[in-house]
């Protein structure tokens, strides 16, 4: 009776530290949900700089909209009334733009009244002022002369001048001043968040405001809405991992609780069973979610994959209890095995914790921490849980049948180690050709969607993330000033038809030396007076027409020079995307679109010898940062390992033991990677962390499998059900339509069938296991 | 009724009042409307020029690269006036334009005010009137007191 109230308080007490971590999760923890969240944060400046901007730059930030059907009318009205249903949600939105105008508007104000600090123009000569006059006074006699009343305002044209960088490079044609397609069939709109395009829930918000207004727009029309941009991408990714992942975790669910409920017939350990990896994730998640200021999405998914193994410790303590014997009797005895498989695979993994990469330290940490709560919880929690229930199904035949099965899997030894070998020529062969570093190798998301996403940036002008010039330099004013001298560069280029256009923090804002020098040619206001009565000459302009330009030259000329910290927050939105600061240095990017030749342009930026620049293929410095990041976690796998043996050898008192165990497991682990690379294009960071699972498995299997005096009493079907569990879960998840969920499952169901083949062929037979045999 | 008006070449006159020109602003020539978004304006006085509107982009004088019509915000009403009228899309033009008819078909009148405050802000109204099928003045009025009135000639 003691036993069982300690039971039922035991649990209250465990569902009630649950919900506190929960409460802790939900309240401390901040989510990122990105693959560049995963990046290493060291390198060079160039790459620091590129992720970083990857990460929070002005591309990722761009939602495009089209409307289409409907009549022209029908398609304008919804997109004007869209813009004035978004463009309140100041907080979400940076902007909202359905035309060129839409775009310069929030910085109208700015362009103009800074307008002679912006344009680059320095001639104030009568000539220069001859020539500008003749071409208003052109305007003004031509179709357009009526409403051009303000071109005196600003007859040299200096706004126009000004706000030309915010015109975009060319953008979509407009109709009425609204963008359209090129075909002419859709309305176009162009929405900027504040928050970076790869993180879910702001974009999800964003997303939902969209298409909530445009619900409402649309009432009663047959238009329809189509959406791109990083977000769409990001939000969809998810959801797509989330639907696959939910029927597929049913499909799980009923056949995995079909092989348990066939070990223990009854619900009680069933449900316990999950209580180990319940708790080692929740714990995992608070201590990481408290450790680091933010807890990447990645780190989540793969953590809980790294500690999946967690899964096995409950079964590995059931199956052992003896006739008539208690869980907590069972548990203390198989606990030095458990006890022993925790300990070498938290030293494992801790080596990730000391790695300089951002994400593999908070895998290490999230790994670590879940299986010291997982495996704690298997040996001092579940026994207590249920104290009452004993096994009811005889098992013994199919004890002998796993009996039988390892036997003669002993005999064909030579066979496992023929195959290890055959695998590991396979990867020999390949050499480097193993990998695929693409970031998109390991992205969830729908090729239509990131098709769509290039093709409407297309139409927008917007520069993607392609490729890009970055411009090292010590501070601010240096990596605008030295970004600006490539500006003669770029020009050739773009006439030269290498690139579409560009877009670059010097465009928007000169450097201080650049605006004291238009500030000072500006002519005092008699001076001014004098040359343009001469400029005017002979022609039919009133004098009181020049007035406010006379009075805007002069207040320019005393008006305080623009520092990036205090320019109005639309222009510091776009210069955030385009100029930062990395680790003491500030990165000016150019954004380049439409790059046709890029070896010429590296060529030519090369040959400006501006200093600290670097013409960057985006996806190439990506695919280098990837290949360090798995480099990395190879190398720190391997000490890994390394150390498992180590401990293993230390915990079995014996070096012959630890080798028989680690050797038949990183066999299963090289021959697993072999199948996966001659199946598909190559390995990915996922495999391999899911291949660090497979170590875990493989471990369990061998600690149960072989004889070395840690248990007692060992049931040789234990190893058996725990991988006929895990390749059943994993196995349904090889068939998800998702790649990546694909390659997670097949890998671990590939992977633990060999470990389990493999560490029985090679565990050491005396003893009991040979007895039912 | 109004589409089948105006094909082919019509010669113009054109008078413009400018706050800022101490003289006003007399220009003829011709105008031929493309269907179905291009508009030709060919002007011999006073300087010899070509204003060629397609869609939305101006080009001056067989120029390869247009400039948005947007950068003159009443370009812009007057295209709007013009495509609206000529193609036929009166919802386009009422879209942009609160609409005001009167006389019969012989001779009538169409009053234009902008709804939007950006064309607001460029122009106070657009009154065509035409005889029949014919297309004969319009007369565009801005909140600076400038003012252009054009005819067309048969």
């Amino acid at each position: 009776m003691n036993a069982k109230a300690l039971a039922w308080g035991l649990t209250l007490a465990w569902f009630a530290v649950m919900v506190g971590l929960a409460v802790v999760i939900v309240k401390t923890g901040r989510f990122g949900g990105s693959l560049t969240a995963f990046l290493p944060t060291s390198g060079n400046t160039v790459q620091r700089a590129l992720v970083q901007g990857l990460h929070k730059g002005e591309a990722s930030r761009v939602l495009m909209a089209a409307v289409s059907g409907g009549s022209a009318v029908q398609r304008l009205k919804a997109s004007r009334a869209l813009v004035g249903l978004l463009r309140p949600h100041k907080a979400v939105f940076a902007l909202v733009a359905n035309g060129g105008r839409g775009a310069a508007r929030d910085v109208e104000g700015f362009l103009s009244r800074y307008r002679y600090l912006l344009a680059p123009r320095t001639a104030w000569t009568v000539g220069a002022l001859r020539v500008d006059l003749q071409r208003d006074l052109a305007i003004l006699e031509s179709p357009a002369g009526l409403t051009s009343g303000e071109i005196m305002a600003d007859p040299t044209g200096a706004l126009m001048a000004a706000a030309r960088p915010w015109m975009g490079g060319g953008g979509p044609r407009s109709r009425h001043g609204e963008w359209e397609s090129r075909d002419g069939r859709s309305a176009l709109l162009l929405m900027e968040t504040h928050r970076s395009g790869f993180s879910v829930t702001p974009q999800r918000r964003a997303l939902h405001l969209i298409h909530a207004a445009f619900t409402q727009v649309s009432r009663g029309t047959p238009l329809t809405l189509t959406m791109a941009g990083t977000g769409v991408v990001t939000v969809a990714a998810n959801d797509r991992v989330a639907a696959s992942a939910k029927v597929l975790t049913v499909i799980d669910l009923f056949l995995v609780a079909g092989i348990l409920f066939f070990v223990y017939r009854s619900a009680p350990p069933m449900v316990a069973s999950l209580v180990p990896l319940t708790s080692g994730a929740m714990v995992a998640t608070a201590v990481t979610a408290l450790a680091f200021p933010r807890l990447a999405i990645t780190t989540l998914g793969f953590g809980t994959m790294l500690i999946g193994v967690a899964m096995d410790y409950p079964t590995y303590v059931l199956l052992h209890m003896g006739p008539g014997e208690g869980a907590r009797a069972a548990a203390r005895r198989v606990a030095r095995a458990l006890g022993l498989a925790m300990i070498a695979m938290v030293i494992g993994f801790s080596t990730m914790i000391v790695s300089r990469l951002a994400g593999l330290v908070q895998l290490g940490v999230f790994a670590c921490a879940g299986l010291v709560a997982s495996a704690l919880a298997a040996r001092y929690l579940l026994p207590f849980m249920m104290p009452a229930w004993r096994p009811t199904a005889d098992l013994s035949a199919w004890d002998r049948r796993a009996s039988r099965a390892i036997s003669g899997l002993r005999r064909a030894r030579w066979v496992s180690a023929v195959v290890a070998l055959g695998g590991l020529g396979v990867l020999a062969y390949r050499g480097s050709g193993v990998w695929d570093d693409h970031l998109s190798a390991l992205s969830p998301a729908p090729h239509v969607l990131m098709a769509r996403t290039g093709r409407m940036a297309g139409e927008f002008g917007v520069p993607g993330l392609s490729s890009l010039v970055v411009v090292s330099a010590d501070n601010t004013q240096q990596a605008l000033a030295r970004s600006a001298a490539l500006i003669p560069v770029l020009e050739r280029l773009r006439k030269g038809g290498m690139v579409a256009s560009y877009q670059l923090a010097a465009g928007y804002l000169p450097t201080l030396a650049t605006q004291r020098r238009r500030q000072q040619a500006l002519p005092a206001a008699a001076v001014l007076q004098r040359r343009l009565r001469a400029a005017a000459a002979h022609m039919p302009f009133r004098a009181r027409a020049f007035r406010p330009f006379l009075a805007a030259v002069q207040l320019a000329r005393h008006e305080p020079l623009l520092r990036p910290e205090d320019v109005p927050a639309p222009v510091r939105a776009r210069l955030k995307g385009l100029l930062m600061r990395v680790h003491g240095r500030v990165v000016a990017f150019v954004r380049l679109s439409g790059v046709h030749n890029p070896r010429r342009v590296h060529a030519m930026i090369r040959a400006s010898h501006v200093e600290g620049a670097h013409f960057v293929v985006v996806k190439r410095v990506v695919g280098a940062l990837m290949g360090r990041y798995r480099a990395a976690l190879l190398k720190h796998s391997i000490v890994a390992a390394l150390l498992m043996a180590l401990v293993l050898a230390i915990g079995l008192r014996s070096a012959r033991e630890a080798l028989r165990l680690v050797l038949p497991m990183a066999a299963a682990i090289l021959t697993t990677s072999a199948i996966l690379v001659l199946m598909g294009p190559g390995l990915t960071l996922l495999n391999l962390v899911a291949l660090l699972l497979i170590a875990g498995l493989g471990m369990g299997y061998a600690l149960f499998l072989g004889d070395h005096g840690l248990i007692t009493d060992r049931r040789p079907l234990a190893p058996w059900i725990c991988a006929a569990t895990t390749i059943t879960g994993f196995g349904v998840m090889a068939f998800a339509s998702v790649a990546m969920l694909r390659q997670v499952g097949l890998t671990v169901s590939i992977g633990a069938l060999l470990a389990l083949i493999f560490t029985a062929a090679w565990s050491s037979g005396r003893g009991r296991t040979a007895e039912g045999a | 009724m109004l589409a089948r008006g105006v094909n082919g070449k019509v010669r113009f006159t054109e008078t413009n009042h400018l706050a800022s020109l101490r003289r006003p602003v007399r220009a003829h020539g011709t105008l031929q409307y493309i269907k179905p978004a291009t508009l030709i304006m060919t002007q011999s006085a006073p300087r010899k020029a070509v204003y060629r509107i397609v869609g939305n982009r101006l080009f001056v004088n067989g120029a390869q690269r247009g400039v948005p019509v947007t950068r003159y915000p009443g370009v812009v009403a007057i295209v709007s006036g013009f495509e609206g009228l000529l193609s036929g899309n009166y919802a386009l033009l009422a879209h942009d334009f609160t609409t005001h008819l009167t006389g019969d078909r012989k001779a009538w009148h169409l009053l234009l005010t902008p709804r939007l405050t950006s064309l607001k802000q460029a122009i106070s109204s657009v009154a065509i009137s035409g005889r029949g099928a014919a297309l004969v003045e319009i007369e565009t009025r801005a909140p600076n007191g400038d003012t252009s009135d054009m005819r067309i000639l048969r």
